[in-house]
């Protein structure tokens, strides 16, 4: 039964993502929930990103310069209700859509919610990241909502297309302004791949060179306890020892990557620019 | 009374906009009462050092925009200092702190807006800090330290003005006025047969063009065969990337670019269109606004200082979060609610009857005579 139904839009933003694509895909058509619709909204792919997702839908645009640009053009385009924001390296539980759907629906107060996310991947670097995962599953100040009623997240303006980090705490601090965020329990799982160390710090310093923004914008007042800051992650983390010493190499590791990952912000942070790249 | 006025620009200078129409307004009718009223301004390309107006002694000292306020001080303490009754300082980023020797006069603070967030918008780094940071919080609290009292025209700029030392007291907002006759009815307008966004206004960084066209760009989703025009001067290097956004959109066809238009094509394109876009970083009073809903057009705003005040909310238009899809969201809003719109609509022309200069010149006459 379909019928009053409401529709839910499913948004995933790619560019070159044949490898994790497909999986993804699939597990949005595979949702419990409809009515659905799915719309993928590329930026110029240069690998068959396009038509791995011309196989699942019809509803394929292409849009840059940023994810935040893409994502925002998604919701523009949908017809939904609901919108879910999807990104391309994601899978879906089977119940994640109805579950968001059913936590919408009995409350007019509230307008997003919180997925939990899960890490999975090939390699040393991918367990650490699945480890540092888990630390966040339930902390607010960390997980941002994903799942929204399509009016609000418009009438609120979106992701801010200005940030290219921590626009996904911008918005949903702007979204909780407007009522709290609610949570599901069905989990996305987050695939890392073949996760490279090296890989992962570039990106780190690309993000936090416009992660000025973000911190200029909300008026933060020291860069260190800031969700993206460090403190308060090793202070996650070093609240749950057992957690740690379950799996001591994997727990160093992860200490270790977040500390280079922490370093490395830092340069980029430093040697970034008070204005972001779109001004 | 003589009156003399501190103002970088006159309504004669090519920059000139919304705030000049209000001194030229104002002037005018202090002249019609009888009052001598002299401009101190700047020299701008082509100007002469002295002429007379519609009846206001124009002094023109100075050719640069920053050096100017400095001659003019030097002038106005060697030749003009003790022949006014009053003096009124507008400030426009340089100020001049001609209020801080009046010379026995009445003296006025005219502030149309703060520059605050327009700095990082209009001047590079590190011109930009050094301007927000430090100059106009420097110079503002300095001129808060006179007695004058200060007139505004709106409520932002009072609010805004009220963070450096102004008390609240001190401040008196007049009326902004409108210097086109508002539509004595709504019935006679034709619009476009298009659903039609109108973008008004020269082409500068503090104006943010280009999200008006991203938002008719993402609102295009949902309204096929919505349409936008712009009208404005396209010849700085902010304009020249407008122009290119424009030619590079998937809806190029579907917008029009008219360059500087002439007044009537103005009130024209006003009247014709749907709805206006205003998205300025920040404003006095949003002027155009207020012209456009003379017109039978109500806008659609963000949320920023000056035109929160130009519209109400739901009431005469939309104000939205200063983002792109927001406006998108209130384009499309606004137009598929069409008794929304018809409602909106003929408030916000209900309402520009009341914004005259006759007003705006009662307020402030009050004001002068007063003191």
């Amino acid at each position: 039964m379909t019928m009053g139904r409401p529709l839910v839009s499913v948004i995933v933003t790619t560019r070159n993502n044949h490898e994790t694509l497909g999986a993804c895909l699939r597990s949005i058509i595979e949702q419990t929930y409809v009515p659905l619709e799915l719309l993928v909204v590329d930026n110029n792919s240069t690998d068959d990103t396009k038509e791995i997702a011309l196989t699942y839908t019809s509803h394929v645009y292409n849009r840059g310069p940023e994810r935040s640009a893409q994502r925002n053009f998604g919701v523009a385009a949908a017809r939904g209700k609901y919108v879910a924001i999807i990104d391309s390296d994601m899978e879906l539980e089977p119940e994640v859509i109805a579950a968001c759907v059913a936590a919408l629906s009995n409350t007019s107060q509230s307008h997003g919610v919180i997925i939990p996310e899960e890490s999975f991947g090939q390699g040393f670097w991918a367990q650490c990241k699945r480890l540092e995962r888990s630390f966040y599953v339930g902390v607010d100040w960390i997980e941002a909502a994903r799942f929204f009623d399509r009016e609000t997240y418009m009438s609120v303006g979106g992701y801010d297309e200005k940030m290219v980090s921590g626009e996904d705490w911008d918005l949903s601090g702007r979204i909780a302004a407007r009522g709290p965020i609610l949570r599901v329990r069905p989990f996305i799982h987050h695939n890392e791949g073949q996760l490279k160390l090296w890989r992962t710090l570039k990106k780190k310093v690309y993000y936090a060179r416009q992660a000025r923004v973000y911190l200029a914008k909300n008026n933060v007042g020291s860069k260190l306890t800031t969700p993206a800051g460090p403190l308060q992650r090793y202070r996650l983390f070093f609240k749950q020892p057992r957690k740690l010493l379950r799996d001591p190499l994997t727990a160093l590791g992860m200490l270790f990557m977040k500390t280079c990952e922490f370093s490395f912000g830092a340069v980029g942070y430093i040697f970034g620019s008070r204005r972001s790249i779109h001004e | 009374m003589k009156i003399l006025w501190f103002t970088w620009k006159d309504y004669t200078h090519p920059q000139a906009g919304g705030a000049e129409v209000v001194l030229k307004e104002l002037s005018k009718r202090l002249v019609g009462d009888g009052h001598a009223v002299t401009f101190l301004t700047v020299r701008h390309p082509g100007a002469s050092a002295h002429e007379w107006l519609d009846g206001i002694e124009v002094i023109r000292i100075g050719r640069n925009r920053y050096t100017h306020s400095l001659y003019a001080l030097n002038y106005y303490i060697w030749h003009l200092r003790g022949k006014f009754d009053v003096v009124i300082e507008v400030v426009n980023t340089a100020p001049y702190f001609g209020v801080l020797l009046g010379g026995g006069a009445k003296t006025f603070l005219f502030y149309h807006q703060l520059a605050r967030e327009v700095w990082f918008h209009e001047t590079k780094s590190p011109i930009a800090e050094a301007g927000y940071y430090a100059i106009e919080p420097f110079a503002t609290r300095l001129l808060a330290r006179s007695r004058a009292p200060l007139i505004t025209i709106s409520d932002s700029t009072l609010h805004d003005l009220a963070h450096y030392g102004f008390r609240a007291e001190r401040g008196h907002v007049i009326t902004q006025g409108i210097t086109i006759e508002p539509l004595s009815s709504l019935a006679e307008v034709k619009k476009l047969q298009d659903p039609t966004i109108l973008s008004f206004g020269s082409f500068r960084a503090m104006k943010r063009t280009i999200d008006q066209i991203k938002a008719f760009e993402l609102a295009k989703q949902q309204i096929h065969n919505l349409k936008l025009i712009l009208a404005g001067d396209a010849s700085g290097e902010y304009g020249k990337r407008v122009l290119n956004y424009i030619d590079h959109s998937e809806f190029a066809d579907d917008i029009s670019y008219e360059g500087k238009v002439t007044h009537s094509r103005k009130i024209e394109l006003m009247r014709e269109s749907h709805m206006m876009c205003v998205t300025s970083v920040k404003e006095g009073w949003g002027l155009i606004v207020s012209e456009a809903a003379s017109q039978g057009t109500p806008a659609i705003v963000y949320d920023v200082d000056g035109l929160r005040d130009s519209v109400h909310d739901h009431e005469t238009g939309l104000v939205v979060p200063p983002y792109t899809l927001a406006l998108a969201n209130g384009i499309i809003h606004l137009w598929n609610d069409r008794s929304f719109y018809q409602k909106v609509r003929t408030a916000a022309w209900e309402w520009s009857k009341r914004l005259t200069f006759d007003n705006s010149y009662q307020d402030f006459k009050q004001l002068l005579l007063e003191r």
